[in-house]
Order: structure tokens, then sequence, then C-alpha cells
């Protein structure tokens, strides 16, 4: 064998070899890191902010979101509410009563929220009064209708169709709205699609409400929410019924205890 | 094979982007309950015997944070099942939630301090950060506010100067979780007050409870505010 070919033989074998210890071991912590490592992190707090012009969230909400197609029912509900209101009922009753917040209100409030990833589930918590929302990606399915827990955040299942998120929620216990004038009942339909953008400086969620007493059609819009900056932490925001302030409504509580 | 992809190769091997942030630290995600013989409660040994009129003042500041569904915080949060631990996958932060009336912990283990007094507003369960000791998760939180339930298991209650250490370790195969609690406050306990809960892992398939609280149940009310019977 020639003795330059030899020399670059061993080179090269060394170099294979060092190829297949190196793929190896990568293969090995690819494995390690699971399924996760090859999805998107969107763990962190996201926050919504005002790049439209809207003046105030609900301002935003207004400009980006279009009106939801309502059934003759509900149209007729909201105008009931808007008139009670404007006979003095200024405090929602959820309010004055500090209510847990319904989804997907938090999604559409001024505070941040905390996302955080496993393989197997994503949970959301929010500051605002509410309870943590689970999103369960093990290959679970939703639940019997006998079986089914409502609540006020529902039941959700997640699965990644390659960048995105796609969430499927039943299961709420109905009573919240929506932006865009719409409403959640307890068999209200949620599809919702989370995806990164600007290499994971902004998050977009896209969703679509369907339920037929409630939706000529669909109700989809889409809010996309920036990634706070590092070192951001929790607020807790309290809610106390019995401090006459927070339940500062001219109408009197129809309560005795 | 050229020196310039021999070196990248071995960049591949030690590369810290190619090393999962929680390969280090035992996974403790996933729903854990509490059962019969899950606790070890000694009684605390407080730092002067409480009057009667400040256990009553503290039993009925409790009891209306259940009547009016406050957020009832630490440490009663963590006696409920099922507990779940959400372990994020970049490792910088932990979150445990509970089914009762509770915001989730935030435990931040990404290397930062506590959030300074001078800004932080004291929460029903506090700041807390944490690092990993080995196979130990080390978690410190201060930071209390007033609301919600204060007693703390054995005797005494959590208050503004109230300091908690938590050590969670898995046991036996990762089927068991151990969370040794201890509380100091110079204002409470004339020596660290010390307990241990052993959780048991949830099934596979175990999903979260939300025990809803509605302070405008006016029969919830009676209830809790009557004579037991009546």
């Amino acid at each position: 064998m020639n003795q330059q070919f030899r020399n670059t033989s061993v080179k090269r074998s060394a170099g294979i070899a060092l190829l297949t210890l190196a793929l190896g071991a990568s293969g090995r912590l690819l494995l390690a890191q699971s399924s996760p490592a090859q999805v998107p992190d969107l763990s962190g707090f996201w926050e919504r902010r005002d790049d439209v012009g809207g003046g105030n969230f609900g301002g935003i909400l207004e400009k980006i979101v279009p009106k939801a197609s309502l059934t003759p029912e509900v149209i007729q509900a909201n105008q009931e509410t808007a008139a009670r209101q404007a006979q003095g009922e200024v405090v929602a009753f959820g309010s004055k009563w500090c209510l847990s917040n319904l989804y997907p209100f938090f999604m559409q409030h001024s505070a941040a929220w905390d996302l955080f990833q496993t393989k197997n589930e994503i949970m959301q918590a929010a500051e605002v009064h509410t309870f943590p929302r689970h999103i369960y990606l093990d290959g679970r399915k939703h639940p019997p209708p006998a079986m089914l827990v409502r609540s006020v955040n529902g039941h959700s299942i997640g699965h990644w169709e390659g960048e995105a998120l796609v969430v499927d929620t039943i299961g709420f216990v109905g009573g919240g709205g929506t932006p865009g004038g719409g409403r959640v009942g307890v068999n209200t339909h949620l599809t919702e699609r989370f995806k990164l953008l600007d290499g994971g400086k902004k998050l977009s969620v896209a969703s679509t409400w369907e339920d037929p007493a409630i939706y000529m059609k669909p109700h989809t819009y889409e809010l996309q929410y920036y990634k706070s900056d590092p070192g951001t932490y929790a607020f807790e925001e309290t809610c106390h019924a019995d401090d006459p302030k927070q339940s500062g409504s001219v109408v009197a509580p129809g309560q005795k205890y | 094979m050229n020196k310039p992809l021999l070196s990248s190769l071995l960049a591949l091997l030690v590369c810290p982007a190619f090393v999962p942030a929680q390969s280090k630290s035992p996974d403790l995600s996933g729903y854990w309950e509490l059962r019969f013989d899950s606790r070890n409660v000694p009684a605390a040994s407080l730092m002067a015997p409480t009057t009667a009129g400040e256990r009553a003042a503290q039993v009925k500041h409790d009891a209306d944070a259940i009547r009016w569904c406050h957020f009832f915080g630490m440490p009663y949060m963590m006696a409920w099942s099922p507990l779940e631990i959400v372990q994020n996958i970049n490792g910088k932060e932990i979150a445990i939630t509970s089914p009762v009336r509770t915001p989730a912990r935030h435990i931040y283990t990404d290397g930062r301090a506590h959030v300074s007094p001078d800004t932080f507003d004291p929460t029903s369960t506090g700041n807390s950060i944490g690092h990993w000791e080995g196979d130990t998760l080390m978690v410190d939180t201060i930071g209390f506010s007033d609301e919600g339930i204060l007693a703390i298991p054995g005797g005494g209650w959590r208050t503004a100067t109230s300091h908690l250490m938590e050590r969670y370790r898995l046991l036996q195969g990762g089927q068991r979780l151990s969370v040794v609690f201890t509380w100091e406050d110079p204002k409470m306990y004339a020596q660290p007050h010390i307990y241990e809960f052993r959780y048991y892992r949830a099934p596979p398939g175990t999903e979260a409870r939300e025990f809803d609280c509605n302070a405008s149940d006016a029969e919830r009310a009676k209830f809790l505010t009557s004579d037991p019977g009546k």
C-alpha cells in the first residue's frame, strides 16, 4: 500500500469513526430530548401590545377582530345585556362576585400569561382570576360526554402539525365571551393554532369558534403576542367579593349572606 | 478528513446547544397525589404562645378566604390532589398547579435572584427561585402576602417575614415525590419548622381538576357561616 494512500486511508477511517461517533452521540442526545426538542419551544411569558393604534386593549380587539356572525337569539340576549348596562348595571355579575374568568378572557387581557411546555402537556398560567389551562399532548382523546367534567378553560387536547401546535377544546362551563362579540356555550367547540413568528419573538394564536346555537358561521380571528423580556415574573391579580369597592355596582346584591 | 470538518464534528459532540436542558436533572413533571399516609408533620415550635384572640383572628381570616373565594396560596395549595408539576423543556422555569382556587406557583430556575422587595408586590404564593443540587430541586420562597389561607401544617401561619425552603426529590424510581418543607420566621417559629409530604405519582391519563368557588352561592355562604347543623 502506498504510504501516502495508507495515511490518507487511516485518516479517512478515523474521520468516519468520528463521524459515526458524532452522529451516534448526537442521535442519543436527540433521543434523550425526545419530541419536545424537535418541536418549537413556546414556553415563557407572552403579552399583547398595541401595534395597530387601538389606544387600549379593547380598542385593539375592535381593530383586528371581525364581528362574530351571531344567531338571532344571541343578538337579542346581547341587546338585553346592553339595556341593563344602560340602566346602570355597571359591574357585571361575574366581576362583582369575583367568579373565575372564563376562557378566553385571559388571552385578550392586558396581563401577560406564562406558558409551560413538556413533552406531554402545555400549561398556561394567567395572572387574572382563573385556573391554569391544561393542554394534553400525550395522545389522549376528549372524554366521552358522560365523563366530561366541564371547566372554565374547557378540556383541551393538542398535537403538533409541523411547527404549529393545534389545540382542540370542548367542555366549557359556558357563559363567557370572545373577542368580536361572540359567546361561549356548553357545546362550543374551539380550534386554535399556536405558531411562533419572527424567530420566536412573537406568537400567533389563530382561534376558530364553532357552535350552531351561537354562530351563523365559524368565528375566526388571530391574536399575536410578544415574548416578554427576560426576567419577567408573574403578578397575582386578586379579587375580593367582600370588598365594597369590588362590588361597586348600583344594582343591590340580592343575597343575605 | 480535513481539519475543519473534524473540528466541526468535535464541536458537535460538545456543543451545549445539543445538550438537553433537562438532561442533568430529574423530570418532576406530572400529576401527584397525596394519600392518607403522605404526611409527616410534627408540631411546630412556636416563637411564643399565641393568644386565643390571635388564633381566633387567624382562623376567621382563613374561613373568610374560603367564604369569599380569595386566592388560597401557599402552603394550602400543596395539600390537594392532584397536584401538577410542569417542568419546562428549556429548564428555565417550573410550575406547580393545584385544583383549588389559587394561582400557579412560578419557580424560576434560570439563575435569577429574588425580586427586590422594593419592587415586588407580595403574593399568596410568594416569589420562588430554584436550583438543582444533584437530584434534588431546592426552592427558596419569600414575599408572601396576607392573601388566602395562612395556616401552616403543624402550627403557625405565614406572615410577610416567612421564608420557605423546599427540597423536591424523586423516590422509588420516580413513583414517589418527597417534598421537605422548612419554614423560618422570626415572628412565628422558635426554630425552623420542618415537615415532609410524600406524593404518589398519579396514573397515566390523570387530568387536572378545577374546584371552582362561587361567592355568590347563598346556600354555600349560609353553610359556611352558620352554626353546624343549622
